[in-house]
């Protein structure tokens, strides 16, 4: 008798807790006035709607050296959200919503997240910077002609060794298969490992870009070479810290690598070297900014206020100093010695972007996930 | 009269329901609304990065047909009963000395490893990197004593490393329903053992165990689920051999936006763990069909007493 009123208490609690919701669906938009872009000039009155900018992006892009001075300057707080890896970024930009005013999108989910049309189309007229950059790194931020994401950072992840254990620089990825590397190898879960075994076997041959749209026969091949490679590896690692710790505590002597990471090894003084190889593969990124589709009307031109100062010439040149990653905006060398101007490639920018492939999504990324997941699985070779 | 025996019941109904609301709104909420989500999940499909309900069954089918997912689904689970029964060989004896050879501090025992709950999964892994690493702590000690001369590898990014974790995490676990039970055991029933001739050991197989049953395949039971569906030992402290099946489904909501794949292998694991969490009743109720079913539930039980 007393199951009645408690079953009709429950049901009655559910229904007012799901209708409420958090109301995250991808087809349903926030608070949104529209898509529609306004040519308003970037004003630094915009702080007055927008109080505090959330960002989504990777650690070390809001350093305080750019952060502090832009939020006295805006009045506006910034607050950042650190990504840990390119799933999340893809999960997050298509949940939609106004959680982020600004959001880096990287190659690697680009192409996903525009085609999701998660991502709103940006002004050029409102961006300062955007006559500087490069042709070729807009072109990785546009889509139909129209600029989604505005280059910030962009780099070619090196492939690092420990000079001690090879004498001679290795000058290309079939040393990882070398049965001296016996428990050396630092492998990062990811699409750049099917890459890499691509083009060990050839498949980066014309077109550098075919390893993007491997055929299942072609992919079957790629898993059993990944297989072989199976009793080098030491540990898969997924995050920059997991791949830090490996080279620090000395656990690795080969694999692919970050040049944040290399950076920060190097000045603790890790045994390690960081080389290009020339057929190098798809390993090239661009980070840039962009804005979500339902980011909030208030927010938006502080947005591109953010946009706007941390593409210019002066935090360029911080953040290649500080970061590591060569700048979008070849000004920023007037800021740099000429050591650092070489080693961030702003004085051969186009030439280095014509050698180097970017790396996109995969025309088949559930695919491609299956074989990694298989190559995890099986038994090694 | 009947008017006070009605607003008794009344307001003990009220009673009932304000203990057990919440608790029932939360199991509803949280645990089956989100699993009849997923369940639902399972059947549809992805399309433009969209899920679109349009049932189907073809995450189901691709779980049949490429065979990573059932051999990795295998190899869980034999980590998993692996974990469990080395949680198991650890906390029945740890459980029998706190609760009938410790005289003082009993609580003080117990609570010391209950409380390496506190510090955090990936604290303690972490811990176990830096004490198994080719340069850590073990293999450093190893080096200076002189009993090896190169590092020993297999100790971090193995199976090794990932049962040991994953039974350090689960000891606690596994302890607390195994000491609850033989907390619960009269000792007057083991003073009666051996008055009638039976040695310590036969007096632990034949009265301590089947009364501890249910508390020890309870602590089982927790050691393998928690253990089949770890996915962060594989990720701190697997080799290049040890995804485990929560790896695999976690993956597919990134940018693989496989939804209806990941929705498929998890309903698997939970039909899989609804299974592991019956089988232990089914199988303690037709073990001992004999024995007293523990102390609390039978006839006149005196509280364990402290000697």
């Amino acid at each position: 008798m007393g199951k009645v009123p408690l079953a009709r208490l429950a049901l009655g609690a559910m229904l007012v807790v799901t209708a409420c919701g958090t109301g995250t669906a991808p087809s349903a938009p926030a608070s949104s006035s529209g898509p529609a872009v306004s040519s308003a000039p970037a004003a630094t009155e915009a702080a007055d709607a927008c109080k505090e900018l959330h960002i989504l992006t990777w650690e070390g892009f809001t350093l305080d050296k750019w952060k502090v001075p832009f939020e006295s300057k805006t009045g506006a707080k910034v607050t950042a959200t650190f990504l840990t890896s390119g799933d999340e970024e893809i999960a997050k930009l298509l949940a939609g919503g106004d959680l982020y005013d600004v959001a880096t999108a990287s190659t690697d989910s680009y192409g996903a997240v525009v085609k999701a049309g998660a991502l709103r189309p940006l002004d050029r007229s409102r961006l300062q910077n955007v006559k500087d950059i490069p042709e070729f790194l807009l072109a990785l931020g546009t889509t139909n002609d129209q600029l989604y994401n505005m280059p910030w950072n962009w780099d070619a992840n090196p492939f690092l060794y420990d000079p001690k254990a090879f004498p001679t620089a290795p000058t290309s990825w079939d040393i990882l298969w070398d049965p001296s590397m016996k428990g050396k190898v630092a492998v990062w879960d990811d699409s750049s490992l099917i890459y890499i075994a691509a083009t060990v076997l050839g498949f980066d041959q014309p077109d550098p870009k075919a390893v993007f749209s491997l055929s299942d026969a072609q992919l079957d091949q790629v898993l059993a070479k990944l297989i072989e490679l199976k009793p080098n590896i030491r540990k898969i690692w997924a995050s920059g810290g997991e791949l830090q710790s490996l080279w620090t505590n000395g656990e690795v002597s080969a694999g692919l690598g970050w040049t944040y990471i290399y950076n920060q090894l190097s000045a603790a003084g890790v045994s390690v070297k960081a080389t290009h190889f020339a057929r190098h593969g798809a390993h090239a990124w661009m980070d840039g900014w962009s804005i979500p589709k339902d980011a909030s009307a208030a927010c938006e031109n502080l947005a591109y206020e953010w946009i706007n100062t941390t593409t210019s010439p002066e935090v360029m040149a911080q953040e290649g100093e500080f970061v590591g990653y060569s700048p979008a905006n070849p000004k920023a060398k007037d800021s740099l010695t000429p050591e650092l101007v070489t080693k961030l490639h702003l004085d051969d920018m186009e030439a280095f972007g014509r050698e180097i492939t970017f790396k996109t999504s995969p025309d088949r990324p559930e695919k491609y996930l299956e074989i990694l997941n298989e190559f995890k699985a099986a038994a090694g070779g | 009269m009947r008017e006070v025996y009605v607003t008794l019941r009344a307001s003990r109904r009220l009673q009932v329901a304000a203990m057990l609301g919440p608790g029932t709104i939360w199991i509803l909420v949280c645990v089956v609304l989100p699993g009849l989500v997923v369940l639902a999940m399972s059947f549809w499909r992805v399309e433009n990065y969209r899920v679109i309900p349009d049932f189907n069954l073809d995450a189901y089918t691709r779980i049949l047909t490429r065979p990573v997912y059932l051999d990795t689904m295998r190899k869980s689970l034999g980590i998993a009963a692996v974990v469990a029964m080395l949680t198991l060989l650890l906390a029945i004896p740890l459980a029998y000395v706190i609760a009938f050879k410790v005289r003082r501090n009993r609580a003080l025992w117990y609570g010391l490893i209950v409380m390496s709950l506190w510090v955090g999964y990936l604290l303690r892994a972490y811990a176990w990197r830096i004490i198994l690493g080719s340069n850590g702590i073990l293999n450093g000690f190893l080096i200076d004593i002189g009993v090896i001369r190169e590092p020993l590898t297999f100790l971090l990014f193995s199976p090794f490393a990932v049962v040991l974790t994953l039974t350090h995490l689960c000891l606690p676990f596994a302890l607390i329903p195994i000491f609850g039970a033989m907390e619960q055991i009269p000792r007057t029933l083991g003073e009666a053992a051996s008055d009638l001739g039976a040695g310590p050991l036969r007096s632990f197989l034949h009265v301590t165990l089947p009364m501890a049953a249910h508390g020890i395949l309870a602590g089982g039971s927790f050691a393998f689920i928690l253990s089949f569906g770890d996915f962060l030992a594989p990720v701190l402290v697997g080799g290049p051999d040890g995804v485990m099946i929560s790896n695999i489904a976690a993956g597919q909501f990134g940018a693989a936006l496989q939804w209806p794949l990941g929705s498929a292998i998890a309903t698997i694991m939970f039909v899989i763990v609804i299974g592991v969490l019956a089988a232990p009743s089914l199988l303690s109720r037709w073990l001992w069909r004999g024995a007293p079913r523990s102390a609390a539930g039978g006839a006149v039980a005196p509280l364990a007493e402290a000697k």
